[in-house]
């Protein structure tokens, strides 16, 4: 267990220190505390609710570190995966065209690159504990997956909130890093945005009409 | 890997016919100081616990230790949403649950559900205790949305408390199902009539908790 969480804290840092650096080396030293405390907070606060889930859908008798092994073991192998991945990320980070005061240039593309390294990290580390839940109890294939996801679901709703409180994690490069603090916590972002989920809210959310919105789309005016 | 997938499912099959013991009056006492194993009560041994509801053995104890388990487990969760009004999610459990039990068991009897009173109120107590074990199990959650959520015109923290509490009640209708249903003995003895009779029944206690909430004045 311990020499789980120690990969655990290392690969996620180094992750960490990669995707800082696309803003400057003082965020990916930053990154270097921020990405495993990101990682813990959210394993802390869903520990028990892990456990319970695990229970509910399997009624096996399950022991509660045992849960937390496989538990954890899904956040280590995510991270071992994305660790991986850190010297190409770590390279696109450095040699993007960084976003001036007109305009992202491939700062988006970086954005989109790290969703989808983090995307398939999770899905692989997601089939290898469906995989290795079998050793603990032979359900149904169907059970597993649910509780893995579960697990999963649990884990995005909670590390959401913690990576919005604990962000920047990336950073715009033109946006000075000396005048900014070490989390932003709960400060509005560019949308007015003060939590995760109304971040996302605002994100998905239609566009509002425009005042002239009954007049478009026909021929006469 | 075969001859491993082999051994799992005999010893799967193995667990199927042994011979399940219900819970003694000792194990039960024993969870009184140790209410944490509780957990084993309502989500690990759901075959021993709907074998002691089967045979009608220790149910008082059994509604005992329930109704403390409810009452005990809920209270974190109160306290995060507020330190003075630490109360409300146990009393919204129990008081529920009190209000829409007599229609459960009537109306189970009515269409031919073959359970006693003790029975459909240890059935009904055990979803109540997962409910209230879920919401322990989300009370750091909520604690951690209190702590770095500020005001905000979409979802500020009492609305993540009340999504919180709709999933830990989701659990207890589960275990609900679960106990009424997943079990054979216990499943044949309520007969066929259940679904007819939880699902309306569920309606009921949905409405009845929200309006509960609101006189509570949970999440608001």
């Amino acid at each position: 267990m311990r020499r789980d969480v120690a990969t655990l804290l290392l690969a996620s840092a180094v992750y960490g220190f990669s995707i800082g650096c696309v803003h400057s080396t003082r965020f990916g030293l930053n990154n270097l505390i921020k990405f495993p405390l990101l990682i813990l907070i959210t394993g802390a606060a869903c520990a028990v609710a892990y456990y319970l889930w695990a229970l509910l859908i399997g009624g096996a008798r399950f022991r509660f570190a045992d849960v937390q092994r496989l538990a954890m073991r899904l956040y280590r192998d995510a991270a071992v995966l994305l660790a991986a991945l850190a010297p190409a990320n770590w390279f696109l980070a450095r040699t993007i065209t960084p976003p001036d005061a007109t305009s992202l240039h491939q700062y988006p593309l970086f954005l989109g690159v790290n969703v989808c390294f983090i995307a398939v990290a999770g899905a692989l580390a997601l089939f290898r504990q469906v995989r290795a839940l079998a050793q603990y109890h032979p359900w149904p294939l169907s059970r597993r997956v649910i509780t893995v996801s579960g697990w999963l679901a649990l884990s995005l709703m909670v590390g959401g909130q913690a990576a919005w409180t604990l962000r920047p994690f990336f950073g715009v490069r033109s946006i000075s890093g000396a005048e900014t603090p070490f989390f932003i916590g709960s400060m509005p972002d560019c949308r007015g945005s003060t939590n995760f989920y109304e971040g996302v809210y605002n994100v998905v959310r239609p566009a509002p009409f425009a005042p002239d919105y009954s007049r478009r789309g026909r021929d006469w005016n | 890997m075969t001859n491993r997938t082999g051994e799992l499912e005999s010893n799967s099959r193995g667990e199927q016919d042994e011979e399940v013991h219900p819970f003694s009056r000792q194990e039960l006492h024993g969870m009184l100081r140790a209410p944490l194993r509780l957990v084993d009560l309502v989500l690990g041994e759901r075959r021993r616990f709907a074998t002691n509801v089967a045979q009608e053995h220790r149910l008082p104890t059994l509604l005992l230790v329930l109704a403390i388990a409810t009452a005990a487990f809920a209270l974190p969760f109160g306290a995060v949403l507020g330190l003075r009004g630490f109360w409300r999610v146990a009393a919204l459990l129990l008081g529920s649950l009190a209000i829409c039990l007599p229609s459960l068991h009537v109306f189970g009897r009515y269409l031919g559900i073959g359970v006693s009173w003790a029975q459909t109120l240890v059935v009904a107590l055990a979803s109540s205790a997962v409910t209230a074990l879920f919401t322990l199990a989300l009370a750091p959650i909520l604690g951690f949305f209190r702590v770095t959520m500020s005001a905000s015109d979409v979802v500020t923290p009492q609305g993540m408390a009340v999504m919180l509490l709709i999933c830990a009640f989701a659990a207890g209708i589960g275990q609900l199902f679960s106990v009424a249903l997943g079990n054979r003995v216990l499943a044949r003895r309520i007969g066929p009539a259940a679904i007819p009779v939880i699902i309306p029944w569920l309606v009921l206690y949905v409405i009845i908790t929200v309006r509960l909430a609101g006189v509570l004045q949970i999440g608001s």
